[in-house]
């Protein structure tokens, strides 16, 4: 769903890592609650395309691949980020 | 006062005015022989205002409200589930949905759909109603041909945003107040973006 995308706090940004240095797996593991964390991707060439995005490579001591997609993320930047993604380790859901 | 429609046997309808003429009604019938399709539609409007029914007064109109209404009536009935979220539900610090932003979010959908159906005969198709950022809620709609984001934000006095666009390219976005009615907001789902202009 477009909630996904969102800015954390409300005006940072959105966290992600650069798969260059981590694995979906390591990602997951850093999640608060790893068990009920998917991982999804995105091309950084195609987060650049969506309006008034920026991608910045913001490495932290505990996290090299650690990165921020900065800019509102209004209804159009969130459609428009779910349909760039792609599920690369899906949720276990929890009901 | 404005005589309440009650629903009798074989979903046939009746007015009861109290008058001398009136059908005698025991409490027990008040509210037992109403159809399925009514117990369905109603869910919503009962759930804002207790146990009362607010039925169409219009009998002839009202199995097409009753019928083209459900879908709608059931995503709201079901999107209840988000006011169980709990603080930091997601792992990101989101906060708990309100009941105000949930009524506001609900009220908005039913209202559009109501009276898209009553003004130009046409029914919204059914949203996922899911949450947004910050406490905020989407409601979401994706059709063969286009997609549309309505995001309701946790401020009650902020207009609600919206985007949308079609496979063909074309687009629409902006902010709305939850009482602006806009056919060409709906027309958007189902239609190409000429059909908009005309």
């Amino acid at each position: 769903m477009p909630g996904f995308f969102k800015n954390v706090p409300p005006d940072g940004g959105m966290s992600c890592d650069w798969e260059q240095y981590s694995t979906a797996e390591e990602t997951r593991k850093r999640a608060k609650k790893p068990s009920e964390t998917g991982v999804i991707s995105m091309i950084a060439g195609e987060i650049g395309a969506v309006p008034n995005q920026r991608l910045e490579h913001e490495p932290i001591p505990e996290n090299r691949s650690h990165s921020e997609v900065f800019g509102e993320k209004t209804p159009e930047v969130r459609l428009k980020f779910k349909r760039i993604c792609a599920w690369v380790l899906p949720a276990s859901t929890k009901s | 006062m404005e005589p309440q429609v009650q629903f009798g046997p074989n979903g046939r309808s009746r007015r009861h005015a109290g008058g001398p003429d009136s059908l005698p009604l025991e409490p027990e019938e008040w509210l037992a022989d109403r159809p399925p399709l009514a117990k369905l539609f109603n869910w919503y409007e009962e759930s804002r205002t207790g146990s009362r029914l607010h039925l169409p007064t219009s009998k002839a109109r009202a199995p097409v409200l009753f019928k083209d209404l459900i879908p709608i009536s059931d995503a709201i009935k079901k999107s209840r589930q988000l006011l169980r979220l709990q603080l930091d539900w997601d792992g990101e610090d989101s906060p708990r949905i309100s009941e105000e932003t949930w009524r506001r979010a609900t009220d908005f959908l039913w209202n559009q759909a109501k009276w898209l159906l009553e003004e130009h005969d046409a029914v919204i198709d059914t949203p996922k109603i899911a949450p947004g950022p910050g406490g905020s809620i989407d409601i979401y709609w994706k059709t063969d041909v286009a997609e549309l984001l309505v995001n309701i934000p946790v401020d009650q006095n902020s207009l609600l945003s919206f985007y949308g666009d079609t496979k063909a390219g074309s687009h629409i976005s902006g902010s709305m107040k939850d009482s602006d009615y806009k056919r060409a907001l709906w027309s958007w789902l189902t239609e190409d973006s000429a059909s908009l202009a005309r």
